[in-house]
Parts: C-alpha cells; structure tokens; sequence
C-alpha cells in the first residue's frame, strides 16, 4: 500500500475539521503516506478527547479553525501548545482574527492539495520540539505565514 | 366641826325657844303652808322636771333625727362615694382608652407622614433620574411636543443630534427638521394619529439637522396623557442611524457580492469539469454522476441565498433535491409528511448532498427508475430528555421499484449517508437494502442557533 517508508510512517497525525469531504480526503493522503491519523473528529470536544493527558497521544496536528457556527479550533491548538506537540491551520478563512501566537503559527489556505499538505506536515515534525509558545520560531519555508489580515 | 357650824348649832336651839312660844295652830298653818310651798314647790319641781325630761326627750328626738339624717347623708355620701369612684374608675379607663387611641393615630399620623415624605423623596429621586436621562442621553434626541406640533422641551442629545439649541427650537414647529417630501405626505401627522391609536408610532425615514443636512433616524413617538386620559402632547425620542444603516447596506452588498461569488465560482467549476471530462476517457456516466454532483451542491448554496445564509427548511431541501424526478407525465413520484424544521446551513448543505445521493440512485437501479415506483418521505420531531437539542427522526422509503440487491461496494453516495451525515451532525443514520425496496432511517439532531443570532 505505501511505496516506502517516507518521514511520515507512523507518526501520529490529529485531523480536526468539520467538513466530512474534507477530512476523508486529508485523512486519506496522510495514511497513504503512512502516518496513523487520529481522528479524523468535527468539533473540539471529541479533539480533546483522543489528546488527552497528552503523553505520546499525537506527534502533531492538522487543525481547520472554523468548526461551524460560533466554534473554533483554538482551544486544541492551546492544549497542542501546552504539551509542545506542533500543529498547522489549515482553513478557509482570509482572517485568522485570535491572538497574535496563533497568527503565526503555520497555515495552509484551503483548497489544500496532497502535496501541500503533505510537505508542511513533514516540516511541521522535522522541527520538533517545539519551544512553546514561542511567536518567533515556527516560521517554515514553503507555509505561508498569518498576517495577512 | 369647822366653827360656822358651831354658830348654828347654838342659834337653832334659841330659835326653838321662841318657838315654843308659838302656837301649834300656828305652827300647823306654818307647816302647813310650808307643806303647800313644799308641793307647790314639788309640783313646780315636778313641772320642771317634766320640762326637763321634755326637753331631753326633744333634744334625743333630735339628736336621734339628726343622727338619722347624718346616717342618711352619710350613706348617700358613701352611695356618692361609690358611684364618684366608679365614675372615676370609668374615666380613668375611658382616658386610657382615649390615650391609646390617641397614641395610634399619632403613630399612624407620624407613619404616614413617613410615608408620604419617603414617597416624596422616590418622586423627587425618579423625577432626578429622569432629568439625568434627558440630560445624559447624548446618543438619543429626547423631546417633547404640544398638541400644535410645537416643541416644549429639547434635550442635550437632541441638540448633538439635530444641531438645534433649546432656546432655538423650544415654541417651534417640530416640523422644521421633518424632510419637505415627508411634510407633503403628512407623515408627522400620520405618526401622531398612529400613535394615541397604539401609544406609540415608530419611524425610519430621514431628518433635518439645523444645517439642512440629512441623517437617518429610528424613532419612536408617544402620546402624553394627562392623569384623566387626555392628550397633551407627545414625546419623541430618536436615534440617528445614518452609520448603522450605511453599515447594514454595506453588509447587504457584500452580500450580494458573496452569493454573486459561491454561485459564479460553482458555475465556473461545474464548467471547468465539464470541458476537462469531455477530452478524457472517464465512462459517460461518470462524468455525468461528478456534474449532478457540482449540480447538487450549487443547489445547497441556491437554498442558502434564499435563506440570507441562514440555513434552510427540511421540506425545501426535499423539494429542492427530488423536484427533478417528477415523472414524464409530470406526476409526483414522492410524497413527504413532516413539521416545519429547520436546519443549520452545514446541516443543509450535507443533508441536500445525501438526498441527491439517496435520489439519483433511486433514479438508476430503484423505485424511481420505473413508472410504477414511488419514494415515500416521512419526519417527526423528537425530544429526548438527555439531549438539550431535539433530533428530526426521518425516513426514506422506496416502494414499487424493482427487486433491490445489496451493492456490491459502498460508493460515494453511501459514505455520504452513512458517513458524513452523521460525522457532521452527531446523528445516525442506517441504509437497508430490502429486496423490496431501499430503506434509509435518519436521526439528525437540530442544532441550537448560534449564538448571536
């Protein structure tokens, strides 16, 4: 099923994203790459869930930020943050209105393609472990950082 | 024996003598008249005795009459006595009674007084918050006017909001900052009508400020009534609203532009997979499922346009989605039963996806795809106590088709019911293949509106 083991084979991978079509296809690409994806779930509840007390649950995450009406994904990438596991945004939104930490953390602009998504995940687990939260790391060639509101 | 005795003793005896010298006629008379003075004397004795008695008797008769009388007085004294007591007694407790009484209605006096003066004070108190309203409430224009329209009071926000000072405008027409289209149509006057019919009349339309520029304002006009009902004017407030509306027709333009956009975009992709799919080797029917597909889903956003982006009703969804399998002849070939529910804007989109699913198979291989066939839609709204959301309970139903048989492989139609529908809306959904005809149960909870909206 996987042509080789690439720098992604068994690493643990949480999709967040409410947007089923959207996840089955991510979720798809990642395990085609042969990391576990954990998840994926719609909403921040069932995110906090499978972290948990956080020891060895996920090596990084793919969060979308908007999780429909009123609801966001910044309190898992908080929680992500706390235990210094990496994660990317990958969303729709022109605006990521929250604090200036989760501005600068990696995005990825929807529509996302395989190989996006795949080379910033990559880079995201390659720079571990994260200094948390500290705004002036985490800015990787190749994912377009915030600012752009 | 003292010595005049002695004297008389010796002169008796002489007198004797000469006495016997006397008669005994003599002597007899002598004694005898001596005897007659003894009983005059006797009688005369007796007589004053008889007196005295007389007047002792007189005297006890009157002591004893007055001693009666005293005993008389004396009792009805005492009956006074008693009676002046009881009356005493009497009037003590009347004046208690009276001191009590009295005692009350000092009290009673003293808390009304109380009263009357707190009451005084919460008057004075609201009639000061009043005044601090009609002073402070810079972001309103608070004025009053006489049954001829003119104004009688002009707040600090009024003159903010209109540029008018008090002593400008107070004894004015109040129509100087209506708008002269606004005059002609008589909308001052209509508003008064309209509000002592309803007690109140609210506006939006455009205001004079003193520079004869215009703003827009919200407004809100009130009879007031004099204690025995009757008109004596009217109270006006208003807001202006100028930025609020330009925002709202900002926002409105937006808008537009979006649904402009989803819609165009979606076109264009419907296009662009149209034009890359006729020079490939895809099957017929496949570039035709991937086009109903786009199809399906610009239906989803038409029915949030519709809605202003507010999600959508379940039986327009239904309508929506199953409209293009009426058969030749026009005939519906669905029914649906159920209340009005309506859904989130995800839960719109997803579901209108599922059904087209649930429809274009119908269409291909069950009971749409023959005359005789029907598809029955069915909802209810149901409340469990656990769950804070109710949940819509529905249920497709095909009848009439030909026998069904289980697919081989779970496509992109089944995921989408048995998959996303619920991942999207913590729902449940279960998809039968009975031999007479497709069967699928949906249980979607209905989410809470946002908040904020």
């Amino acid at each position: 099923m996987f042509e080789a083991a690439g720098p992604l084979t068994g690493r643990r991978i949480l999709l967040v994203e409410d947007e089923y079509l959207i996840a089955e296809v991510m979720e798809e690409w990642l395990s085609r790459a042969g990391a576990v994806v954990v998840g994926p779930v719609p909403g921040v509840a069932q995110a906090l869930e499978l972290i948990g007390d956080g020891a060895g649950a996920v090596d990084g995450a793919v969060l979308d930020v908007n999780l429909g009406p009123g609801a966001t994904a910044y309190p898992v990438a908080d929680r992500l943050a706390e235990l210094g596991v990496p994660y990317l945004f990958a969303t729709g939104d022109v605006r990521i209105i929250d604090d200036s930490v989760h501005r600068e953390r990696p995005r990825l602009d929807k529509p996302v393609t395989r190989p996006q998504l795949l080379k910033a995940v990559e880079q995201l687990l390659a720079a571990r472990p994260v200094p948390l939260p500290d705004r002036s790391s985490r800015q990787d060639a190749g994912i377009e950082s915030g600012n752009r509101d | 024996m003292p010595p005049g005795k002695e004297v008389e003793g010796t002169s008796e005896p002489r007198r004797k003598a000469g006495e016997s010298h006397i008669s005994l006629s003599e002597e007899r008379d002598a004694l005898a008249a001596e005897n007659r003075l003894l009983r005059a004397d006797a009688r005369s004795q007796a007589a004053a005795r008889g007196e005295l008695l007389r007047r002792v008797s007189d005297a006890e008769a009157r002591v004893s009459a007055r001693e009666e009388s005293l005993r008389a007085s004396g009792e009805a004294l005492r009956i006074s006595l008693a009676e002046a007591r009881l009356l005493a007694e009497s009037l003590e407790v009347a004046n208690t009674a009276l001191t009590l009484r009295n005692s009350y209605l000092e009290d009673g006096a003293a808390a009304r007084v109380a009263e009357l003066e707190a009451a005084n004070d919460a008057l004075r108190r609201d009639e000061e918050h009043l005044r601090l309203v009609f002073e402070s409430a810079t972001e309103y224009a608070i004025f009053t006017l006489d049954l001829e329209g003119r104004v009688t009071s002009w707040n600090p926000g009024a003159q903010r909001i209109l540029g008018y000072g008090e002593d400008e405008i107070v004894g004015q027409p109040a129509h100087i900052i209506v708008t002269p289209e606004d005059r002609a149509a008589r909308r001052p006057e209509i508003e008064m009508s309209r509000a002592v019919e309803h007690c109140r009349a609210r506006d939006e339309r455009w205001h004079l400020r003193a520079d004869g520029s215009r703003f827009w304002a919200v407004g809100m006009l009130m009879p007031l009534l004099s204690r025995n009902g009757d008109l004596q004017g009217f109270l006006k407030i208003l807001r202006d609203h100028t930025e609020r509306r330009e925002h709202d027709e900002r926002l409105a333009l937006l808008n537009d532009e979006l649904t402009h956009r989803v819609k165009n975009t979606l076109a264009a992709v419907q296009s662009v997979a149209a034009h890359t799919l006729r020079g490939s080797d895809l099957s017929v029917a496949l570039q035709s499922t991937l086009v109903e597909r786009l199809k399906a889903l610009g239906r989803s956003h038409d029915l949030l346009v519709w809605n202003r982006w507010e999600g959508a009703l379940l039986n327009e969804v239904l309508e929506r989605t199953l409209e293009a399998y009426g058969s030749a002849d026009g005939a519906r070939r669905f029914s649906m039963a159920g209340p009005s529910v309506r859904l989130s804007s995800d839960m719109t989109v997803t579901l209108n996806l599922a059904l087209h699913e649930l429809a274009t198979n119908a269409a291909k291989y069950g009971a749409l795809s023959v005359a005789e066939g029907s598809v029955d839609v069915r909802w209810e709204l149901e409340r469990s106590a656990q769950e804070q959301a109710p949940a819509v309970v529905m249920t497709w139903r095909e009848r009439g088709g030909p026998p069904v048989r289980p697919p081989g492989r779970r496509g992109f139609g089944s995921r989408m019911l048995e998959r996303a529908l619920p991942y999207q809306s913590g729902g449940q959904v279960t998809l039968s293949f009975a031999p007479e005809g497709v069967e699928c149960h949906l249980r979607l909870p209905i989410a809470p509106p946002p908040p904020g909206l």
